[in-house]
This record gives C-alpha cells, sequence and structure tokens, in this order.
C-alpha cells in the first residue's frame, strides 16, 4: 500500500506553517523524519494522523482520497507512538495493548476474544508477553515504549507514525527500539519517524526527510544525507563517514567539537 | 490499618492470578452483601429473627406485624440505600476517568451542592418530587458545566487537576452561599427544617413509591455508563493519542458527564445530601481491582451499596435518635480519606 500526501498545506486555522508537502510512503519501508527543534515535526505529525485537517491538499491511499474519511476509519490504516504518555491511573500491559483495539470496538462495545488474541499476539511479536500483567505505570521508559508500539501493533493499521521513539531513552534501549522499528518494517508495515539523530536513519537504512523553515524536503534514501545538509539543519559542522568492520558497514555521523 | 497491607499485597499477587482474582473479588462482595441485606432485614427497633424473615416470604404463614415491618419499612429504606451508594460510588469512577484524576467526586466538582441547591429551590416553591429530581439534574449540570469551564480557562495558569478542585470548591461554596440565602427567606416553621434536614441526608421516609419513582432514572443512567466503561479507560490518555486511537473523547465524555449527573441528581433528590461515598470507594475499589473501568465500575456499585448498607444500619440503630446520614459518611470518610491519600502509591 501507499500513502501519500499531495500538495498540502498544512498549520492552524488558515495559518499554514508548512507549505508544498509532497511525500509518499511504502509499506514497507522506514521514513526518517529529521529537523531541528520548533522546524514544524509536531505540526507534520498532527496532519498526517489525521488530528489537524489539512488547509488544502489531498492524503491518498493507494489511489482513493481519504482526506475526509472519519475519525475511525483514519485509525484504522494509520496508528500513532506518541512521545510522552500520561497514564492518570494504573493499568496493566495487557489493559494498555487492549485500548489499540478501540478503533475497531463500536461505542458502548468491549474487547471480545478476538481482540484479546490479536492484543497477545502484538505482545508476542514485540517480546514483551512475560511482562503482560504488569502495571504499565511502573515499567521503565524503553518497555513502556515497547508497550506503546505493542499497542500501535494491536490497532492493525498498514502505518506507524512514531514521534521521537528513542527520546529519553539509554543507548541500549535506544538500539533496542532502532531494531524493533527494523523488524517492523520486515513484517511490512510503513514507520513514519522523527528523530534527533541522523545515524538512526542510517541505521534504519531509511528514506530521509527534511523539515526546514516552513518547507518539507524529500531527499529520498538517506545515502543522500550530506555534511552541508546537516550543517544547514543543525547549524554545527558534522562528518559523515563509511563505518567498516567485518560484516558492518554504514555510514556514521562524527560531530566536529 | 494493617488490613489495607494485605489488600495492597493482594494487589500483587492479583497480577499473578488475574483472571480469577477479579472473580474471586465478585463472588467475595456479592456474598458479603447478600448476608449484609438479610443481617440489615433482622436489626432494627424491633428485631426479626431470619427464620421468621424465611417464614415470611416463602411460606403462606402470615405476621401483619413482621410484614409491615419487614416490606413496609425496612425493605424499600435498604433498597435505597443500596442504590444510592452504587450510584453515588460509579459515578465517582465515570468522573475520575472523564476528568483523569482519582482525586475527583461529585461533591468535589459541585454537582451535589449544585443539585442540592436545585432541590432547595424546588422545595421552597413546594413542587412535587418530580419536580425536586428535574430542578436538582438541571442545576447539578449547570454546576459540573461551570467547574470544568473555569478549568478550562485557567488551565494555562497552572496544573490543570489543582484547578479543576480549585474550580469546584468556587462554584460549590457559590451555590452552597445560595442555599443558605433560601434558607434565610424560608418559612421557619415548615420549609425551614425541611431544607435543613435534606442537606444532611436521610433515608428516613423513603417509600417504595419513591423508589419506582427513581428506578427507571436510575436505570437510564447507570446502563449506558456500564456498557461506555472500556471506552472511558481511553480517557485516561491524552487527546492526542486518543484521537489516533479512533475516539473521540469529547463524545464520551458528554455522554458520561450526563449519566453520571442524571443518576446523582436523582438520587439526591430524594435522599437530600450525602457526601465521600463518590470519592473513597472508587478509592477503595482501585487498591484492590485496578482501573479498567469494565471490571472496576461495577464492581464499585457493588461496593458504595455495602458501604452505605452499612452506614444506614448505624444510623438507624446507632441511638435512640436517628443519625443523618451525611454526618456519619463525613465521620467516616475524612479520615478514611486522608489515610488513603497517604498510602497512594505511584502507580495507583
Amino acid at each position: 500500500m501507499k500513502f501519500r500526501i499531495e500538495n498540502g498545506v498544512m498549520g492552524y486555522d488558515k495559518k499554514p506553517i508548512l507549505t508544498d508537502v509532497n511525500i509518499e510512503i511504502d509499506t514497507g519501508s522506514i521514513l526518517c523524519v529529521l529537523g531541528k527543534n520548533g522546524a514544524g515535526k509536531t505540526t507534520f505529525f498532527k496532519s498526517l494522523l489525521g488530528m489537524l485537517p489539512l488547509i488544502s491538499g489531498n492524503i491518498f491511499l493507494d489511489d482513493i482520497d481519504v482526506s475526509n474519511w472519519n475519525r475511525r476509519k483514519f485509525s484504522s490504516i494509520i496508528s500513532y507512538v506518541p512521545q510522552v504518555h500520561s497514564f492518570s491511573f494504573s493499568f496493566t500491559v495487557m489493559e494498555v495493548v487492549l485500548l489499540g483495539r478501540s478503533v475497531h470496538i463500536n461505542m458502548f462495545g468491549s474487547p471480545t476474544k478476538k481482540d484479546k488474541d490479536i492484543a497477545e499476539e502484538a505482545l508476542k511479536q514485540m517480546k514483551i508477553w512475560h511482562m503482560k500483567d504488569r502495571q504499565f505505570n511502573s515499567l521503565s521508559g524503553g518497555e513502556q515504549k515497547l508497550v506503546i508500539v505493542a499497542r500501535a501493533l494491536a490497532q492493525q493499521a498498514s502505518f506507524i507514525v512514531m514521534d521521537e521513539p528513542t527520546s529519553s531513552l539509554d543507548f541500549g534501549n535506544q538500539i533496542k527500539i532502532i531494531k524493533q522499528v527494523r523488524d517492523l518494517q520486515d513484517k511490512s508495515l510503513g514507520i513514519i519517524m522523527s528523530t534527533h539523530s541522523p545515524d538512526h536513519a542510517f541505521m534504519c537504512d531509511a528514506q530521509a526527510l527534511i523539515v526546514d523553515s516552513n518547507k518539507i524536503v524529500n531527499i529520498g534514501d538517506c545515502s543522500n544525507v550530506t555534511e552541508s545538509l546537516l550543517k544547514r539543519i543543525y547549524g554545527v559542522d558534522i562528518l559523515i563517514d563509511e563505518f567498516s568492520r567485518s560484516y558492518h558497514k554504514r555510514k556514521v555521523c562524527v560531530p566536529t567539537i | 490499618m494493617k488490613v489495607i497491607d494485605v489488600i495492597y499485597k493482594r494487589k500483587v499477587l492479583s497480577q499473578t492470578f488475574k483472571s480469577s482474582y477479579t472473580v474471586i473479588c465478585y463472588i467475595g462482595i456479592i456474598s458479603i452483601l447478600v448476608l449484609s441485606v438479610i443481617f440489615s432485614l433482622c436489626i432494627g427497633r424491633y428485631n426479626v429473627t431470619p427464620s421468621e424473615i424465611m417464614k415470611e416470604i416463602f411460606t403462606t404463614y402470615e405476621s401483619p406485624f413482621i410484614s409491615t415491618i419487614l416490606f413496609n419499612i425496612r425493605m424499600p429504606r435498604i433498597i435505597m440505600a443500596l442504590l444510592a451508594g452504587g450510584v453515588l460510588t460509579i459515578s465517582g469512577c465515570a468522573y475520575q476517568a472523564v476528568f483523569r484524576n482519582p482525586m475527583v467526586s461529585p461533591d468535589i466538582l459541585g454537582v451535589s451542592s449544585g443539585a442540592a441547591c436545585g432541590a432547595a429551590i424546588a422545595i421552597l416553591m413546594s413542587m412535587s418530587s418530580f419536580g425536586i429530581q428535574i430542578m436538582s439534574f438541571v442545576f447539578g449540570l449547570v454546576a459540573v458545566t461551570a467547574t470544568f469551564l473555569i478549568s478550562r480557562v485557567l488551565k494555562r495558569v497552572n496544573d490543570q487537576v489543582l484547578m479543576l478542585i480549585l474550580a469546584g470548591i468556587v462554584i460549590s461554596s457559590l451555590f452552597g452561599s445560595v442555599i443558605s440565602l433560601l434558607k434565610y427567606v424560608a418559612d421557619p416553621d415548615s420549609k425551614l427544617p425541611a431544607i435543613t434536614f435534606w442537606m444532611m441526608g436521610s433515608f428516613n421516609g423513603v417509600t417504595a413509591q419513591n423508589i419506582k419513582g427513581i428506578l427507571p432514572v436510575v436505570l437510564t443512567g447507570t446502563i449506558p455508563l456500564v456498557l461506555i466503561s472500556w471506552k472511558l479507560n481511553v480517557l485516561s490518555l491524552n487527546e492526542d493519542e486518543a484521537f489516533s486511537l479512533g475516539i473521540k473523547p469529547n463524545t464520551i465524555r458528554i455522554i458520561t458527564i450526563f449519566c453520571s449527573t442524571l443518576i446523582t441528581a436523582s438520587i439526591v433528590s430524594l435522599t437530600g445530601l450525602i457526601g465521600w461515598v463518590g470519592l473513597i470507594i472508587p478509592h477503595f475499589c482501585r487498591f484492590l481491582i485496578g482501573s479498567d473501568n469494565r471490571i472496576l465500575m461495577p464492581f464499585s456499585f457493588l461496593t458504595g451499596s455495602l458501604f452505605l448498607l452499612w452506614i444506614d444500619n448505624i444510623s438507624r440503630t446507632a441511638s435512640s435518635l436517628e443519625i443523618p446520614i451525611g454526618i456519619i459518611t463525613a465521620i467516616i470518610g475524612s479520615p478514611l480519606f486522608l489515610f488513603f491519600l497517604s498510602k497512594r502509591k505511584r502507580d495507583f
């Protein structure tokens, strides 16, 4: 499947923040969104998720115009892994993952056996089955992130939007999340994630998208990310080098300090 | 107070035996409730033995005296206590889910005092009991809406939870002063005592007729609440997350607030003000059974019923003079609440 935005203008109350947005993502690929703080990534994600209607332009799924789909239908094609989780009550991991099924359950309904099976499957896929009865609020940041990804899986959408999935995680957990993202790609999901580290784009072998002063620049494969581009985005000097040791070959970023 | 420590350990246990633990909790509460109802039928100014009750219900033998005590006096009162306890608790749960905060309840949000004010006006104008219900519902709804709007407007100033509680205090005291004004102008021989006693809360004088009157209202409010309970879980997420899960949070909020206010007001219009129940019982139930509203709400209903049944038993048997319900719930509720507050864990 293909998710596509054509000639999108995004922003609040007719006040455009991003203009001329043309992006396209296939299932089974990763799109990394790079950009400095306050460049408009949040606006971009909100529009992508349908929380913020496009000022103009259209959203297509394959060749179907989905711009005017209602909340529930839209959520069944694209799910969301937010950056912060605020739970005022203590739910178990299983209960949190089950919430992902709410797209498929009507207003006065509750989850059936089938929904539970799907949630269990999602937990197993994320390899967190063993913590299904633990309290979500007592988990570490990395574990919580895995649970939220499992919830997005239970939603059974073809595309997942992840807002800085590695933020405020320690180094090990960042790598674990990146690995999981690659696994999801292999299961032919389309992933759109923002990150503050261009290295993550190299690790995922992703497509890259630059959000830069009211513009979205689709630069295609991340091998097209150049030192001058990084300098322009982040305002500091960053060298890009080819790292190679036995089977591990990929580009790395080396900031010069 | 060791009890709570034991319960807290149970909570750890519950994570190991999740599904059967829930079933055990339900069986436990239902059995205690049934036994308590039988016991409550027996006690009172005139003691009846369980065997006499059995005889009364299951055989053709009838003692007019015992029959009157059981079916005309005690039974309506017990049913009312069960209904009021359950309703106040379940609406407490619902408000807590809607406002994403385990510290709110109908009294804190101003619903109770709004409803009380509406009822006081209705009493003053000598309206029928139906009129009292309508007035308390409308005023209750106005109060909770006002509280919510104020907290929304002030949201950016500070922490939202704090604003909600402060707004609730403001609205409560506003309606409180209107009530005082009404009392001041009320006829001191008839209307004033009626309003005053009503404010203290009581099940005294509840008839089968009254219960039949509010039962349809209570059912219309409670059934949607129970049905929507799973979706209420989604409300504890932030707005964007709820949206991305395909939910329109406001639709659920409006249905829930409407239903909760409806049932709270219908109870308040009949029994007067009964505080604390909607705050401490849901709190206690979360300790015991977790926060999944689908499991929590029916369980809270039963627990609230049990609680108020025993409060009423104390009220009518502790002394020769009946003690108003609202006074007992406050005396028992306030220290209990402080205790729960001190025990509140991060993950709770």
